[in-house]
């Protein structure tokens, strides 16, 4: 490709997901030209699989009456273990409301109140004043004080996504999918926009910008076994890292939830437990009482994944072709009950096990989650490091959730921070001036075409998906909900290793047009640079804090840890570079979350 | 359960090798329990065949990514348990949609075209209040909506109309389906006079002769029927009220 | 935009043709009823039959109802028959797809097509017969019956019952005002009744009723 062939835009977001088109139509709304690459088309991003709901303290239901931004902003600091920055959570909690109302008047149909009396499951009697019929009701999520998670029914992920799009439609946004950003185009000082493989035709092409948002989601596949969708693989973070001057923040803080069905991990809702689920080991015991004889299964969510592992870890669990697993017991809550509460979990039984959980046992293992980490912005959503490069949504560290997120937390961030970036890119391309350097774009034009090339010349014995495989189980096993520095340090090595050996790849099909294997092999380099970021950082933090627990510093340690990792890959680096900054506390200083361990929020909820 | 062998036979064809012609091609799998289409071609692809185009996202049946004909049937791989299919299972590719490559069809730029021509974001005459409260809806109205919006785009209906299979600028239930959603939604300020030019057509709602598969094979379980005869009759009654 | 489509374009004529075609069908299925039924009188003898056509003739309803019905079938026919898969590679594509899917709606619909062209060249043969023969007598149909029109009525009577069932099937989806499934079910059981009445109503015919007067 020739640089002149570049598609010219004022700004570029990566990722449409609900961040990245948030950040599109806000500066289209500007008035701006804007062009949104995606692996797939914009309404199969993973923003869709979120059922839960987002949190706005909007004060509707008469559990939430008296909310307020206060409490949101307390709740989410909390949930943080102080490991967010404060003037971002706050700025976050003001904006809120504004989003869900905004959504509202794009079309996303928000389930209702409904005034009247009602009796909740542990039969305590609330009522809902006729005054708030009609606004938009909320419910109940871990880690809150207050009911204030709105949804959409049992799709709320999915409805704000579809309304983000009809926006993006009607501005007229251009939107190219099935293309993947692989590199980003910069000098060092300035981002210029990014080259992609069209994963129609495996050609590369060039998207030059004035500003480049990266909005690309999550990167839970590089654990394998994961709630995320099989394209959450991280890119957008491995490419941002790979400049060597943007760092990622805070990449050791992985979220863990309890119940991912095996063996596709599709997400259970904790629902199961609240209302009364057992877990079982493979002798059909039910062993979470011999740990906590208190909370028993509904112990917060990170503590009940790590009994889980350890219990697996004993023996106690179930073999299947797809490794050990546990056994979620929900029969005795009934048909009824699962019919009517549950009837997410129901169909998912029945569609993904093909099992009737009335009669039947769920498999279930605890599974990545989410990503605290990610590209490291200011409050406006500049990335550190590269002067027009931002970054919005899960693939960004704005770091409003810290240590852990708050469930419901993280599509209200989507959403928020898409306002808070789309504008400030909005004012950035007004003052910035277009001149891109042909010669520097054609090279990386080149440094990719030549990549495949060697690819395809390879005489390397490594094949992608066996190193790949390694890798996941590394993280799972060794980078997972315990963390030891014996095994940290065994990760890191292991990692390291694999690093080493995926330089020689080499392809074992033809690797033409829209093949899927040369895809997965320029992108497991990047994969591997992450996991050792998130290997390294935690094997550096000898602390606990939110999601990250280490066996051998079980406490928060806020005298020496109250900081932010902050992981750079120079160039041609073998390891990340950790650097630390501290974090911003402006209202609230560090204390007792108030709910248990030091280190576990309650989630209910997605 | 007794360990069978499944045998997959799958439509293979790459654009890049345009001399190659499209062909079936066959692969052996042992078949482990809760195995979905989705473990079986992601195994094979890695085991097998590094070369097998396909489309997953959510793997949960949700973002509409998967669908393809199997055995026949247009349905979502990733929701499709093999121990409900037969031993010999047929993959091919959707048809109506743009072939990418082996099972990936460009459902994608199908539906973009079909949001365009629907008009599909809301019609307001206001401007957006941030300090206002929200309007507000009555919940009934909302889950109305909600049943609508629940389409995920997975073009199984489209496929599976033998309607569109023929007819290349037919809306499809799946169209006519995301015009309904907004006839129904209060904040649209659009007529039905005024979405008749787009659907009051044989591209649109006449268009459509009633043979349901759409209604059936739709994963989503969305009522297409009874979306499919609102849009009639509104349609209908716009052409007679504007005589 | 395409300034052909646009000049030619007048958007409500293809929802009054749909509107027609519902008119036409409805009419036609509601005609071969009543005509089964009016056949049927045959089974009161053939002095009641002779006597009902007459009474018919004298106040012109017949006359009334043969304009309506040629007319009705030839709007009908050309309505209906145009979204049928009148090109080739269209019509392999239909065949291709109804055997993958195997759905039967969309085998119906092929059914109601094959039916429909069947019925167009077998009602104009039949008027064509009837109307050769003026006026309607019990006599005059025996013999038609017993010179081997028994055989080619059953098909008649077979082929018209199945396209009117499921055209007003169709009828019923299309505007969605009933649930699908119980519709089904009571029109095939209309369909069979009726066909039954009409099987009854030949057999009179070519045992019982002598032919004579025809020729
Ligand atoms: C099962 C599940 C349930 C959840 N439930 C909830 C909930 O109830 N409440 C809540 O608040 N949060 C929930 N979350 C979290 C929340 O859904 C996500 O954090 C959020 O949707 C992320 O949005 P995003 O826009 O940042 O990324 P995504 O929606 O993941 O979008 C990423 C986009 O980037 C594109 N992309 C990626 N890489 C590239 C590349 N290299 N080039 C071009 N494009 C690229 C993709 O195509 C995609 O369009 C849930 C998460 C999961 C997994
Ligand atoms: C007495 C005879 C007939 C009766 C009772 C009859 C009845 C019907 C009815 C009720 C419909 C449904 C109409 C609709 O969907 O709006 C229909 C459809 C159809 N008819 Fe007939 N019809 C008759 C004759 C014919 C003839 C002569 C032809 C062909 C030339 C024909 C071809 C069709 C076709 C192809 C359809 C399907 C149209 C569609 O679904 O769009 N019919 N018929
Ligand atoms: C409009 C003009 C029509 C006239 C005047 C007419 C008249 C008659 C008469 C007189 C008979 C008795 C048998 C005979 O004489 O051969 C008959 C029988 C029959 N006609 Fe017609 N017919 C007309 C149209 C149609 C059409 C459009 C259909 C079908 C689509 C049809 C289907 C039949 C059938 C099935 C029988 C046998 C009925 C039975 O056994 O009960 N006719 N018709
Ligand atoms: S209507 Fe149903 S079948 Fe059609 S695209 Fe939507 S979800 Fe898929
Ligand atoms: S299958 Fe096709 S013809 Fe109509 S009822 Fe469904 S869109
Ligand atoms: S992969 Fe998303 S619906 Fe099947």
């Amino acid at each position: 490709m020739k640089w002149q062939d570049a598609h010219i835009t004022e700004v570029l977001v990566i990722g449409a997901g609900l961040a990245g088109e948030r950040v599109a139509v806000e500066a289209a709304s500007h008035g701006h030209e804007c062009t949104i690459l995606s692996l797939v088309p914009p309404r199969r991003s993973h923003s869709t699989a979120a059922q839960g709901g987002m949190q706005a303290s909007l004060a509707n239901v008469a559990m939430g009456y008296g909310d307020n931004t206060d409490l949101h902003f307390e709740d989410t600091v909390k949930g943080s273990d102080w490991g967010c920055e404060q003037d971002v959570a706050r700025r976050f909690v003001n904006l809120a409301p504004i989003a869900v109302r905004q959504l509202a008047a794009w079309g996303v149909p928000w389930t209702r109140v409904k005034a009247g009396k009602k009796i909740l499951p542990d039969g305590r009697e609330i009522e809902d004043l006729p005054e708030k019929e009609g606004l938009i009701a909320q419910r109940a999520f871990g880690g809150t004080a207050k009911w204030r998670t709105c949804y959409a029914a049992d799709g709320t992920g999915h409805v704000l996504q579809y309304a983000m799009d009809s926006m993006v439609l009607k501005l007229g946004v251009t939107v190219h999918d099935r293309l993947e950003a692989v590199v980003l185009i910069h000098d060092g000082e300035k981002c210029y926009g990014a080259v992609a493989r069209c994963l129609r035709t495996g050609e590369f092409r060039a998207y030059l910008a004035k500003a480049t948002v990266i909005a690309t989601g999550g990167y839970g596949r590089i654990y394998g076994t994961s709630t995320n969708a099989v394209i959450n693989e991280g890119s957008g973070m491995a490419i941002a890292l790979a400049t060597g001057v943007v760092p990622l923040g805070n990449m050791e803080a992985v979220q863990f939830h309890p119940t991912g069905i095996v063996p596709t991990n599709i997400l259970v809702t904790e629902g199961c437990r609240g209302d009364g689920g057992f877990l079982l080991d493979k002798n059909l015991h039910r062993f979470m009482p011999d740990y906590e004889p208190v909370k028993k299964e509904l112990a917060s969510r990170d503590v009940v994944s790590r009994r889980m592992m350890y219990h697996i870890n004993q023996g106690f669990g179930v073999e299947s072709p797809y490794g050990p697993h546990l056994w979620l017991d929900i029969r005795h809550l009934g048909r009824e009950h699962l019919c009517t509460n549950l009837r997410e979990v129901s169909t998912i039984c029945s569609n993904f096990l093909g099992i009737d959980c009335a009669e039947s046992l769920i498999p279930v293992v605890p599974t990545q989650h989410y990503s605290m980490g990610g590209v490291r912005t200011n409050i406006d959503g500049d990335a550190y490091g590269l002067k027009g490069l931002f970054a919005a949504g899960e693939s960004a560290c704005w770091d409003m959730h810290g240590f852990n997120r708050l469930g419901g937390n993280s599509l209200a961030e989507t959403l928020v921070m898409g306002m808070v970036v789309g504008d400030r890119v909005a004012d950035y391309v007004k003052e910035a001036v277009v001149d891109f350097p042909p010669t520097l774009v054609s090279d990386f034009v080149k440094q990719q075409e030549q990549r495949v090339k060697d690819l395809l010349a390879s005489k390397g014995s490594e094949y992608v998906y066996d190193l790949r495989k390694q890798m996941e189980e590394t993280l799972s096993n060794k980078v997972g909900i315990f963390r030891n520095e014996g095994d940290l340090k065994a990760a890191v090595e292991k990692l390291s290793e694999l690093y080493g050996r995926c330089q020689q790849l080499r392809l074992r099909s033809n690797g033409l047009g829209p093949n899927p294997e040369v895809g997965a092999a320029l992108r497991l380099p990047g994969m591997l640079r992450l996991a050792l970021c998130i290997a390294d950082g935690a094997l550096q933090r000898t602390e606990s804090r939110g999601s990250h627990y280490r066996e051998d510093y079980p406490k928060r340690d806020d005298a020496n840890w109250l900081k932010r990792t902050l992981a750079y890959w120079r160039p041609g680096a073998q390891m990340p570079e950790l650097n630390y900054e501290p974090v911003t506390i402006i209202e609230l200083p560090p204390g007792d979350r108030g709910y248990g361990e030091a280190s576990g929020a309650t989630q209910l909820g997605d | 359960m007794e360990n069978r062998t499944l045998n997959f036979s799958i439509f293979r064809y790459n654009p890049a090798t345009p001399d190659i012609k499209p062909r079936m091609q066959d692969y052996q799998l042992d078949e482990t329990p809760n195995m979905t289409v989705f473990i079986a071609l992601n195994r094979l692809r890695e085991e097998q065949d590094p070369s097998l185009i396909f489309d997953f996202v959510c793997r949960a049946a949700i973002c509409g990514s998967c669908a393809m004909l199997i055995n026949g049937r247009p349905r979502l791989a990733c929701k499709t348990l093999t121990i409900d299919l037969p031993e010999n299972i047929t993959l091919m590719p959707l048809p109506v949609f743009k072939l990418v490559g082996d099972l990936s069809v460009d459902t994608g730029v199908w539906f973009r075209h079909m949001g365009m021509r629907t008009e599909s974001w809301i019609h307001a005459d206001q401007k957006f209040n941030p300090k206002a409260q929200e309007e507000r809806m009555d919940n009934p109205t909302a889950l109305d909506i909600y049943e609508a919006e629940r389409c995920i785009e997975c073009g199984c209906c489209i496929a599976a109309c033998a309607t569109a299979n023929i007819r290349e600028d037919f809306l499809g239930a799946a169209g006519i389906n995301r015009i309904a959603r907004f006839l129904i939604d209060p904040r649209d300020k659009r007529t039905p006079s005024q979405v008749f030019e787009v659907v009051g057509t044989d591209e649109g709602v006449f268009g459509c002769i009633g043979l349901m598969a759409c209604d059936v094979l739709c994963p989503m379980e969305i009522p297409l029927q009874t979306q499919l005869a609102l849009v009639r009759r509104k349609m209908m009654g716009a052409a007679i009220a504007r005589r | 935009m395409l300034v052909q489509k646009t000049l030619t374009k007048n958007p409500r004529s293809e929802a009054w043709i749909e509107l027609l075609e519902l008119i036409t069908g409805l009419f036609l299925a509601l005609f071969v009823q009543m005509h089964i039924l009016a056949v049927s009188n045959i089974l009161f003898g053939a002095a009641a039959f002779d006597h009902k056509s007459a009474q018919m003739d004298e106040y012109y309803i017949s006359h009334v109802a043969i304009v309506l019905v040629c007319a009705a079938i030839i709007a009908h026919g050309i309505l209906a028959m145009r979204k049928a898969p009148w090109r080739i590679q269209e019509a392999q594509i239909v065949w291709r797809h109804a055997k993958l899917v195997q759905h039967d709606e969309t085998w119906y619909w092929l059914v109601q097509i094959v039916t429909g062209a069947a019925v167009l060249i077998l009602a104009t043969i039949h008027i064509a017969g009837v109307l050769t023969t003026w006026p309607i007598q019990a006599a005059r149909s025996a013999a038609r019956v017993q010179s081997g029109g028994f055989i080619f009525y059953l098909i008649l009577i077979g082929i018209a019952e199945i396209h009117a069932f499921l055209g007003v099937y169709r009828i019923f989806i299309k505007w969605g005002w009933w649930p699908r499934r119980p519709i089904f079910k009571y029109l095939v059981y209309t369909a069979i009744a009726f066909s039954t009445l009409g099987v009854f109503a030949l057999f009179v015919f070519l045992l019982f009723i002598s032919a004579g007067g025809a020729q």
